[in-house]
């Protein structure tokens, strides 16, 4: 779906068929974006910041577009709500990182740090692969977060159970030469409102069901049914942080940028994709290239400090990588809302059926254009801004329990020049 | 001054030996003073450089063993010896197949001997001849004739296909791993950033039961692994990759399986220096690869300094693959451990053919 013709129509047709939650997360995020801090953004990643996290290891649910709600687990704060996907633990470089987990369920779990070196345990029991905590006991884990970059922590006890269940989340090691960097290089820096989580994964909610109700579940015949960006299905993945409706589920996963602009705007956004999940996924924005500055927490550099950073349309991110990715929307068309907006075939409007008000269509949402909209259509687009998808690649992940769209789905959201601003 | 030695993991040939070694280690105890002047005492090849090495391969059935004694009929590679016919039940066929190791610049002659009840033949990514679909009949034999002037770590595996078995020979058990020595040695590929001081082949690859129980009726769209293994063994039958702190470990990593697999390190960060036996010019480093079927890549792990003797790094399918049909732990899983028993440096185990 590289084609941008094809997907105005996909989604006009998904507005069509969506309704209000889709609309909801665009229309709500009515914002400029001017003076901001890292994190500022309505869909711009929330850190919990550290060195020293209490975590517990917790149950719950969660919600899924299709009306389901699946039996998770997850590492959440001592003293804070449950929630999918675990924290994300945020420190500095060079800090030492405490975790002291304590563990809610009724078997061992564990916590191990792929990419970090010389790990200490205290207290707990031997497990496979790090110390355990028992049932209501606890284990503490710590460590120098020697070098910056994006990384997993998540489960070692009986990985392919928990890990699937929701112990897992993401890890943030800030560069000491500053928050807005990716790394300690200076071409690193990127737009501190614009940095973004995208920490996938994919669900058999037979295995949820099966741990819930304390049944057998045979781990050769899984069959993923769900997939996950943030903890989201789209399109629930575009509404902002912390919406009231998905309680457990706080992180949005919706990409906001402007054109690049060498004086106003030069800086490209940071998604820091992240895959949790059992299955490689081949993922991709529509609408420009990105570049993979860095894997697994380490800038791609070669020997001689050459910059090995590579432009790549659809990246796979393998099960258990991380990806630290630039993104920039550079606009060749001297794109203006109203002037010059972007062009774009308007279906004919006989072809097209109108539920109720709440119903979008692609005249009037994500163009630049506002087209004919029928009286009655309510208007969702704030300022002129463009919508392009963002997916696997692997379509069978872009639904939620075969019903498409869905699944590992997500918006890029290119607004003018300044931010988006409602068209007067 | 870094040890070098190495570790195979995969041959099953030499396992026994391998074990013997670590049985008799504490007895010899007595760490090696001066590497470098153990590193010249390391066996290399008999045969001279650009020599001409022949080696006698059967192709036969077999059974393979996993970890909850389930038994799977398997075909499998075998080292024939001179005067022993493969057919003889001294012959016993291997999954994987024999480790085949060479020099850069010899020149190859291997002879396929087929035991098997069907058309075998062998084909050779990566190397310098024609492929063969055809090879030989039952009973009969096919020789392949070749010079290896690429170091790397490569894959041979059945390119027979018919009617009947399509690719179930590669999945029923012929392929193997093949490497190629640079003459520089304690390199992988006549590079600085490919010296290591250990290695191991990791044979990847599955299994699924039904496959072997009937691989001539079997429709691969039924493909279903139960059983997830390096080179040949599930855990907790895998071999662990024992080295030192501080020291290289060279991880040849052949995807022999129908399926892609990511294999993650923990504790440490891997480098990649070659993909399919071509030497990246900028190595890069990460936890988790992704080595998608029929490719090999060889990175780097540098054990970490300070961690304590028995110290153990979990290597395994991040994909998860962990179960041994449906019992955890199991599967694509090992360990490099720091194994206080090893001398700072140890001989090469040679394939003993
Ligand atoms: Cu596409
Ligand atoms: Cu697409």
């Amino acid at each position: 779906m590289s084609n941008k013709g094809r997907t105005l129509i996909r989604m006009g047709l998904l507005g069509l068929t969506c309704g209000i939650i889709l609309c909801a997360g665009p229309a709500s995020a009515r914002f400029r974006q001017a003076q901001v801090t890292i994190g500022q953004g309505p869909s711009s990643v929330v850190c919990t910041n550290g060195p020293s996290f209490n975590l517990r290891a917790t149950d719950g649910h969660i919600s899924v577009p299709d009306g389901n709600s699946i039996y998770m687990w997850t590492f959440a704060e001592v003293g804070g709500p449950f929630q999918v996907p675990s924290p994300v633990l945020c420190v500095d470089e060079g800090a030492t990182v405490t975790v002291n987990l304590t563990n809610e369920l009724a078997e061992p779990v564990s916590i191990i740090f792929p990419g970090h070196v010389g790990v200490n345990t205290t207290g707990g029991t031997p497990g496979l692969f790090t110390a355990e905590a028992p049932p209501a006991g606890s284990v503490t884990y710590s460590f120098v977060a020697s070098e910056p970059g994006t990384y997993l922590y998540e489960s070692g006890t009986e990985p392919r159970k928990q890990i699937e269940m929701g112990l897992h989340g993401a890890l943030i090691v800030r560069p000491s030469l500053g928050a807005n960097y990716a790394y300690n290089d200076a071409a690193t820096e990127f737009d501190p409102g614009r940095e973004y989580l995208m920490l996938l994964h994919d669900i058999d909610h037979n295995l949820h069901q099966a741990v819930e109700w304390g049944e057998p579940y045979d781990y050769t015949t899984t069959r993923d049914y769900y997939w996950t960006i943030n903890g989201r299905a789209f399109p629930d993945t575009l509404a902002p942080n912390s919406v009231a409706w998905l309680p457990a589920q706080p992180y949005s996963a919706l990409l906001v940028v402007e054109p690049y602009d060498a004086t106003t705007n030069p800086l490209p956004i940071l998604l820091r994709y992240l895959n949790a999940g059992l299955q490689n996924h081949p993922f991709h924005l529509h609408g420009n290239y990105t570049r993979i500055i860095a894997q697994d927490g380490r800038l791609l550099r070669g020997s001689g400090s050459e910059d090995t950073s590579y432009q790549s349309f659809t990246q796979t991110i393998g099960s258990g990588q991380t990806y630290d990715v630039f993104m920039r929307w550079t606009d060749v068309d001297g794109w203006a809302t109203q002037s010059t907006p972007i062009p774009v075939d308007i279906p004919d409007l006989t072809n097209l059926f109108f539920h109720n008000a709440m119903t979008t269509w692609s005249g009037e949402v994500p163009l630049g254009e506002q087209g004919d909209v029928p009286v009655g259509v309510t208007v969702h687009n704030i300022c002129g801004e463009y919508y392009l998808i963002a997916h696997s690649h692997a379509l069978n992940e872009i639904q939620n329990f075969d019903e498409g769209m869905g699944g590992m789905t997500t918006f890029l959201r290119v607004d003018p020049p300044g931010g988006c601003m409602p068209v007067p | 001054m870094r040890a070098r030695a190495t570790t195979i993991i995969g041959l099953g040939l030499i396992f026994a030996a391998m074990a013997l070694l670590l049985i008799a280690v504490p007895a010899l105890a007595e760490p090696q003073s001066n590497p470098a002047e153990a590193r010249q005492a390391e066996p290399v090849r008999a045969a001279p450089l650009g020599a001409t090495v022949s080696v006698d391969l059967c192709a036969k059935a077999g059974t393979l063993t996993l970890p909850d004694s389930t038994v799977v009929d398997t075909w499998g590679f075998a080292i024939k010896p001179a005067s022993v016919a493969c057919t003889d039940v001294s012959v016993q066929a291997q999954v994987p197949g024999p480790l085949l190791e060479f020099t850069a610049g010899d020149s190859i002659s291997i002879t396929l001997h087929n035991a098997l009840a069907e058309q075998a033949s062998i084909v050779f990514p990566g190397q310098d001849l024609m492929p063969d679909h055809v090879g030989a009949a039952p009973g009969g034999s096919v020789a392949y004739s070749f010079t290896v002037d690429e170091p790397g770590t490569y894959l041979y595996e059945s390119g027979t296909f018919s009617d009947t078995t399509a690719a179930v020979q590669v999945a029923m058990g012929l392929y193997g791993p093949l490497v190629v020595r640079p003459t520089t040695a304690g390199q992988a590929y006549g590079t600085p950033a490919s010296a290591y001081d250990r290695e191991a082949v990791l044979v990847l690859s599955e299994i699924d039961p039904d496959l072997h129980a009937n691989p001539t009726t079997f429709n691969l769209l039924d493909y279903s692994p139960q059983y997830w293994l390096i080179s040949g063994k599930a855990y907790p039958e895998t071999d662990p990759i024992l080295a030192l702190p501080e020291e290289r470990v060279l991880l040849r990593y052949v995807n022999a399986g129908l399926w892609n697999h990511t294999l993650t390190v923990l504790g440490m960060h891997q480098t990649v220096i070659a993909v399919d036996a071509y030497v990246k010019n900028y190595p890069h480093e990460a936890v988790s690869l992704i080595i998608p079927s029929g490719q090999t890549w060889d990175s780097i792990a540098t054990l970490p300094a300070g961690a304590p003797f028995g110290t153990s790094f979990p290597l395994y399918s991040r994909n998860l693959f962990l179960s041994n049909e449906n019992t955890f732990p199991g599967g694509m899983m090992t360990f490099i451990t720091y194994d206080p028993t090893l001398l700072p440096y140890r001989n090469y185990l040679g394939l003993g053919m």
